[in-house]
């Protein structure tokens, strides 16, 4: 009798235990499958780094063919595969149309082969977007910049909107034919912004008829012809943007058509010469911090406490008599403790001291005008134009973390295309930031939590057991 | 349950135990601090959360490993078992007295961010998020110490199993085990269970969330079920005790 009631407890106790682990792996398996199709995820990261922004999800919702993002690994896990997997999530779960899977390079080159892709160009992490026969490339070492941004979202959700009939990516052209110096850097970080970058010879080629398209002109060594003057006049009217950035270390002394046309039509006049701020001069460098302006374009800059940069630039000035229909405002300028040499032949020779016939600061370094233009019909456009004295506010400096060039430079262009340019996914802010402490500070906070600390603990423990030893 | 609780908290500083145990997590918390944030001036802990995981592993078997198997040596588990409070409530007792040991070692590591704010400005709630998940994490490994403890009357074995269980649940998440390219064929079924199996018990791969500052149900019912089922094992098998 005892030992029927001592089975049966046991064969219930049993019973118990496998039910409850079968309960607790069956509540776990169904909350993770549920984790595939919804997201259960609250995200406290700053930025919302692993939720779609409002844009990706317009251009997620209109993905109605199945779309599969391959992930490129080599079967090991990392921290920065397992944040882009985290984002990439937030797609799957977002529209089931869309699927990820991991291809392992090593066990299966033959499945990335099948792609034009040189697997060499292929950094693990990077991704294959393909939906049908069509397929996009995103390299994991754009991912994240070095100023701490996190593109994944960006490049993903704009290779995504390129299988979208009817959203075409917003247009930048440089243009060719003038010994411009195209900025890779520029380059990269408007691909990378979702835009379309594309390259113009001027003389052979239209100019996009498009709004809210964009024309940069890098830094020209020659001269426009008047036909080219003609073609950048008639598309401003019609609404264009057109960025220009001269720079003194390139030459290009003899644009008279190109800059009496920026005289005459815009009110911006171009100086020859080189200015030195040398209050904010970057130690060991040409680099210069500018003073931001009033306009929106650098608003978000001025907020954030972030400082723009400039190299060696050429002045710019406001012609004394300015078109009726322009408006000029000043975007970056130096210090009143600028001052400009004539010539570049100082800055070779190291002789950068201030001269008694220097022309004093302050200096505008970027302008910003804008004008305006009706057609017969009244239809009112408004052209815009940035000067830049410098080429290298928006070339080397744009990757150089001490400054917010980056910024200012997709800022300029999306103020430039202004709301059209919506399928531009932000770049966030990745988690953590920098602490400034010094060596002795450092070292105090080492003492104090390594030894100090842990030694008082284990101290008050030793007397504890003393006192109850010899008691 | 109170009475137990606060016996067994007492025990804790009445012995070494105690003393050992937070000093040496806060040691090697601080150590990890000091290294990867203050020496890298970086303000996220997601870095650091990743590695102190680890110290559980080797801090918190001292934690667990006498709860039962020392009063079931010294035969003190009689007067326990017979005293007329519910196994659950001596369970309980002792559970939340290690819990709040290892709360004290855990909320000590949260100076951290009030010296980060001193020479940067880190993101709280992403750190507290973090530590949320640390402290999940703490308490399951806490319960399957204290598991351990109830089934053995050795303490360094208490210890040894706890220490080789959570090294274990730790690590299988790194070794990329691909069951599923292993079975292939008509086994193909359980290649992709154990590759799921293996990513479920995987204590790492449910943690990084949490390091990441983001907060998801799965992992936070993961570590509160896996909790949950150690406290009930223990209750079955002091039960059974009790009743034999």
């Amino acid at each position: 009798m005892k030992n029927k009631k001592a089975w049966r407890y046991s064969l219930n106790s049993k019973a118990f235990i496998i039910g409850a682990v079968v309960i607790v792996l069956l509540l776990n398996a169904i909350l993770i499958a549920l984790n595939d199709k919804i997201s259960l995820e609250i995200d406290f990261t700053k930025d919302q780094i692993f939720a779609l922004t409002e844009e990706s999800k317009e251009i997620v919702d209109q993905i109605d063919a199945d779309t599969e993002i391959l992930m490129l690994t080599t079967g090991t896990e990392s921290e920065t595969l397992s944040m882009v997997q985290n984002v990439l999530e937030e797609y799957t779960q977002r529209n089931s149309k869309i699927t990820v899977r991991e291809v392992d390079v090593i066990k299966n080159p033959a499945e990335v082969q099948a792609y034009a892709y040189e697997l060499a160009d292929m950094a693990i992490g990077s991704l294959i977007i393909r939906q049908g026969e069509r397929y996009e490339f995103v390299n994991s070492q754009d991912f994240f910049s070095q100023n701490g941004y996190s593109y994944v979202e960006r490049m993903v959700t704009t290779k995504l909107a390129s299988f979208i009939d009817g959203i075409t990516l917003s247009e930048i052209t440089f243009t060719t034919g003038h010994g411009e110096q195209i900025s890779s850097n520029a380059t990269k970080i408007l691909e990378m912004g979702g835009y379309s970058v594309k390259q113009l010879d001027m003389l052979t080629g239209e100019l996009p008829a498009e709004a809210n398209s964009l024309v940069i002109i890098s830094s020209p060594q020659t001269d426009f012809s008047p036909e080219e003057i003609d073609k950048l006049d008639a598309y401003l009217d019609k609404g264009g943007n057109v960025q220009i950035y001269f720079d003194p270390l390139y030459g290009g002394a003899g644009l008279i058509n190109l800059e009496s046309y920026l005289t005459e039509d815009w009110g911006v006049i171009r100086n020859n010469d080189v200015i030195f701020d040398r209050g904010n001069m970057i130690e060991n460098s040409n680099f210069m911090l500018a003073e931001l302006g009033e306009h929106e374009m650098v608003e978000p800059i001025a907020e954030s406490q972030k400082r723009a940069g400039y190299g060696p630039a050429n002045s710019l000035d406001r012609a004394v008599e300015i078109p009726p229909s322009v408006e000029i405002s000043t975007v970056l300028s130096t210090t009143d403790e600028a001052y400009a040499k004539g010539s570049l032949e100082s800055l070779k020779e190291g002789d950068v001291a201030k001269a008694p016939d220097d022309a004093e600061g302050p200096f505008d370094v970027m302008l910003v005008a804008e004008r305006q233009t009706s057609n017969v019909e009244n239809e009112v456009f408004t052209g815009r134009l940035v000067v830049g004295g410098s080429v290298l506010i928006f070339d080397q400096l744009t990757t150089d973390t001490r400054f917010a060039n980056e910024d200012l430079l997709l800022n300029s262009v999306s103020w430039m295309k202004g709301a059209s340019a919506s399928i531009t996914v932000r770049a966030k802010a990745l988690p953590g930031g920098k602490m400034v402490l010094s060596k002795t500070q450092f070292w105090t906070w080492f003492v104090i939590l390594v030894a100090v600390v842990p030694l008082a603990i284990l101290g008050a423990g030793i007397v504890v057991f003393m006192k109850r030893r010899y008691k | 349950m109170t009475a137990i609780y606060k016996r067994e908290l007492r025990s804790y500083f009445k012995n070494p135990v105690g003393y050992i145990f937070l000093s040496a997590f806060i040691f090697f918390a601080s150590l990890m601090f000091v290294f990867i944030n203050l020496n890298s001036q970086q303000t996220s802990l997601s870095g650091f959360f990743s590695n102190v995981s680890l110290i559980f592993v080797f801090v918190i078997p001292v934690l667990t490993m006498r709860l039962f198997s020392e009063e079931r040596k010294s035969k003190t588990d009689q007067l326990l078992l017979t005293a007329p409070v519910r196994v659950t409530d001596i369970v309980f007792g002792k559970f939340l007295a290690a819990a709040t040991v290892l709360l004290i070692g855990v909320v000590a590591t949260m100076l951290f961010i009030p010296i980060m704010e001193r020479y940067g400005t880190p993101d709280v709630t992403e750190s507290l998020v973090g530590y949320f998940g640390l402290l999940l994490m703490g308490l399951l490994f806490v319960s399957l110490g204290m598991f351990m403890s109830s089934i053995t009357e050795s303490q360094v074995i208490a210890a040894v199993s706890t220490l080789v269980i959570i090294f274990f649940l730790w690590f299988i998440g790194g070794l990329s085990l691909q069951f599923s390219e292993m079975l292939t064929g008509w086994l193909s079924w359980l290649g992709k269970f154990l590759d799921w199996l293996l990513d479920f018990i995987s204590i790492n791969n449910r943690f990084y969330d949490f390091t990441l500052g983001t907060l998801n149900l799965v992992p936070v019912f993961y570590f509160v079920s896996l909790t949950g089922l150690f406290v009930f094992l223990t209750i079955r098998v002091i039960e059974r005790r009790r009743w034999k």
